[in-house]
């Protein structure tokens, strides 16, 4: 109590109350962020799953190459390269310079999508060879067998990790503001460098991710719930 | 090109200073999940209740800004803090929080049959964690921390953004000067921890394999 | 025309041999069942026939589509061959109409409405007409491989394939779905069954192959083939079983 007795005398909450419109932009576009890069993540895990486990070796090696290199890189340095190395391209250079917003929302989607991938091909391995050779035996293609068979029943598998990194990337779209993006933290960043207080608004703002992040884990297990087979 | 060689030597220091923050930062973040992941697994609800409010509160915030809290927020308050010690301490938190689930983890995936047997034999509670559960426990705890391990070096790098020179900001700073070598530097960049973190990855899923 | 024809058809797995020349025909109407003990290449059969397995010489014919032809398409041969599969493999998230809907509505491209129609038709044909909505979680192991042979019947194939078909099942459910498949034998529905089920093959077969070591050792109409018997190997392997 005592520590807290203290924080409280030596901080203002005063500034958040006037910066919450500001605040409230940038946790909008955070939000937008986190929903376009949750989908394109998503797109690139199915797809780079099914590639990782296709007839085709070249399409194996490929999604193999993209998934471990853009999952062991941090996203940040993916970030930094998306908005300033690629414009630097000797040629098509000039037709790459991105937005901040489309370098930081694409770099967000390459590294978790590249999780995702991994994730998802785990759980393509994990449902049963008996359901693809059902499928199959019916006369459907491989990409019908893994649209309606075989992926809604990796997903299920493997939607406790899925959220888990839906979870990092909404974290993750901290890192936008270090390109300039105007996302919560971008805001509260902004905030600070006029009034040069900073501890309110990184607390205030650290509480609405906290809770955001609260949020989306119970979301996660309740269709976890919804979605069981047993 | 020149720029890109003579900044080469500034990448190699900047890579030695990120090594440095996440070995350090993973000492802590070990020290801190056995600490806290042993005293979950044996403390009653009501008192585990805090330790995982503060857990779910480290795993909950964004690196990034307990890491500005840290080092932009604290002198506020009094307390000042080196940008070095404010990313360490950052991470150290952070990975503490993940290792402390990885240790709880680990301990309560031991049959309970072992705990009856020990306690059976009049072992006391601190005893039967350290000479029998444990012991058995740190075979499961390998690959999940040598996985956090990769994640501390990949989440170092945030620490170039409250200006600790590791790699990605010695790359900045060169950058800075010379935008045109932006391109291979920042390759350089991603292939530096691709080399470090892939053979780590490896490393994890293998240990994995091994030891199920 | 026969319904299926197979010619010196032989299969290796690694170094593994598992079909050393197989040659057999099964005209339209007819009951092939396959015995034989494990390991025999009994089921390799069956999924060779509909391109699950990829075989190393021979020819198999269905219906007058060549399996081993490359220019014939996956989906064009699997429209013609049902498949049941031992372990059922239903679609765990899918009711048991939707289970027999798939086929008909992504393959055969039929409307919704008439797929529906097939379904409800083939659910109340093996008894289940009030399991519709149920989903393969809430069925016991008779009741999913009944629903798994009205999936595969709803693409009315020329031919239908029962890999083991019984042997998941308890021994007191396998009469449910036994009954089904001599029902279908009673309609003149071309199968060919891999069984265990001796009194089956009996009652139902038009001829019985048994196999060992991945050749045929010996075939025949059930009377003669259970009533005597001609191969060593098979009086042997009768012995146990019976």
């Amino acid at each position: 109590m005592f520590p807290a007795v203290l924080l409280a005398a030596a901080l203002d909450f005063g500034i958040v109350r006037d910066a919450a419109p500001q605040l409230a932009r940038g946790f909008a576009l955070t939000l937008e962020i986190a929903v376009t890069g949750t989908i394109g993540a998503l797109a690139v895990g199915v797809a780079g799953a099914a590639a990782r486990i296709s007839p085709s070796a070249a399409a194996r090696a490929a999604a193999t190459a993209f998934t471990e290199f853009f999952r062991n890189t941090p996203p940040l340095v993916q970030i930094y390269f998306l908005a300033f190395a690629l414009p630097k391209l000797p040629g098509v250079g000039h037709y790459l310079i991105l937005p901040a917003v489309v370098a930081a929302t694409l770099g967000l989607v390459l590294h978790q999508g590249a999780i995702n991938i991994e994730i998802l091909r785990a759980g393509l391995l994990a449902v049963p060879e008996g359901q693809r050779e059902a499928a199959a035996a019916l006369g459907l293609g491989r990409i019908d067998q893994l649209r309606y068979v075989l992926v809604p029943q990796a997903a299920r598998i493997s939607l406790p990790a899925l959220g888990n990194n839906v979870i990092s990337l909404f974290k993750n779209t901290t890192l936008v503001a270090s390109i300039g993006v105007l996302d919560l933290f971008g805001e509260a960043n902004d905030i600070i460098a006029q009034i040069l207080v900073s501890a309110e608004l990184f607390i205030t703002v650290g509480v609405i991710y906290v809770i955001c992040v609260a949020l989306l884990g119970t979301a996660f297990r309740l269709l976890e719930r919804r979605l069981a087979l047993a | 090109m020149s720029s890109y060689l003579t900044a080469l030597p500034a990448l190699v220091r900047g890579l030695g200073t990120t090594f440095a923050v996440a070995l350090a930062s993973m000492a802590l973040a070990v020290a801190f999940g056995f600490i806290a992941g042993t005293l979950r697994s044996v403390l009653p609800k009501a008192l585990d209740l805090p330790l995982l409010g503060i857990i779910e509160f480290l795993r909950g915030i964004p690196l990034l800004v307990l890491m500005y809290f840290l080092f932009f927020g604290l002198p506020q308050l009094g307390i000042h803090t080196t940008n070095n010690a404010a990313a360490i301490a950052a991470l150290a938190l952070y990975a503490g929080a993940l290792g402390s689930e990885i240790v709880r983890g680990a301990i309560v995936s031991i049959p309970m049959g072992q705990t009856e047997a020990a306690a059976a034999l009049g072992l006391g509670t601190f005893s039967i964690l350290r000479l029998v559960v444990i012991p058995q426990a740190i075979r499961r705890m390998l690959p999940p921390f040598v996985a956090l391990f990769a994640l501390i070096v990949e989440s170092s790098s945030l620490a170039a953004l409250i200006d600790v020179t590791d790699l990605l900001q010695a790359a900045r700073q060169n950058v800075e000067r010379d935008p045109d070598i932006a391109l291979p530097i920042y390759l350089t960049v991603l292939v530096a921890y691709f080399i470090v973190n892939y053979p780590v990855s490896l490393a994890s899923q293998r240990l994995e394999k091994k030891l199920a | 025309m026969p319904a299926l024809e197979l010619d010196n058809v032989c299969k290796a797995f690694g170094k593994n041999e598992v079909l050393k020349g197989i040659s057999l025909s099964v005209e339209r109407g007819d009951v092939c069942c396959i015995i034989g003990p494990s390991g025999s290449g009994k089921s390799t059969i069956l999924r060779a026939i509909n391109r699950l397995v990829h075989i190393d010489a021979g020819t198999i014919v269905v219906d007058g589509l060549s399996v081993t032809d490359p220019a014939v398409r996956d989906v064009d041969l699997r429209r013609k061959v049902g498949m049941v599969f031992q372990q059922f493999n239903l679609f765990p998230h899918m009711t048991a109409q939707e289970n027999i809907t798939l086929g008909p509505r992504k393959v055969l491209n039929l409307p919704k409405d008439e797929a529906d129609d097939r379904a409800t038709k083939l659910l109340a044909k093996v008894g289940l007409a009030d399991k519709a909505a149920s989903r393969p979680a809430q069925l016991s192991g008779g009741q999913q491989q009944r629903v798994a042979i009205a999936r595969a019947l709803a693409m009315e194939p020329a031919l239908m394939l029962f890999d083991e078909a019984t042997s998941a099942l308890d021994p007191e459910i396998t009469g449910e779905v036994l009954a089904v498949m001599k029902q279908l034998a009673a309609e003149h529905t071309t199968m060919v069954c891999v069984t265990h089920e001796m009194g089956f093959a009996r009652e139902v077969a038009t001829n019985v192959i048994f196999m060992d070591g991945g050749v045929v050792v010996e075939s025949g109409p059930p009377n003669d083939f259970f009533g005597s018997p001609k191969m060593e190997r098979t009086k042997s392997f009768l012995s146990k079983v019976l």
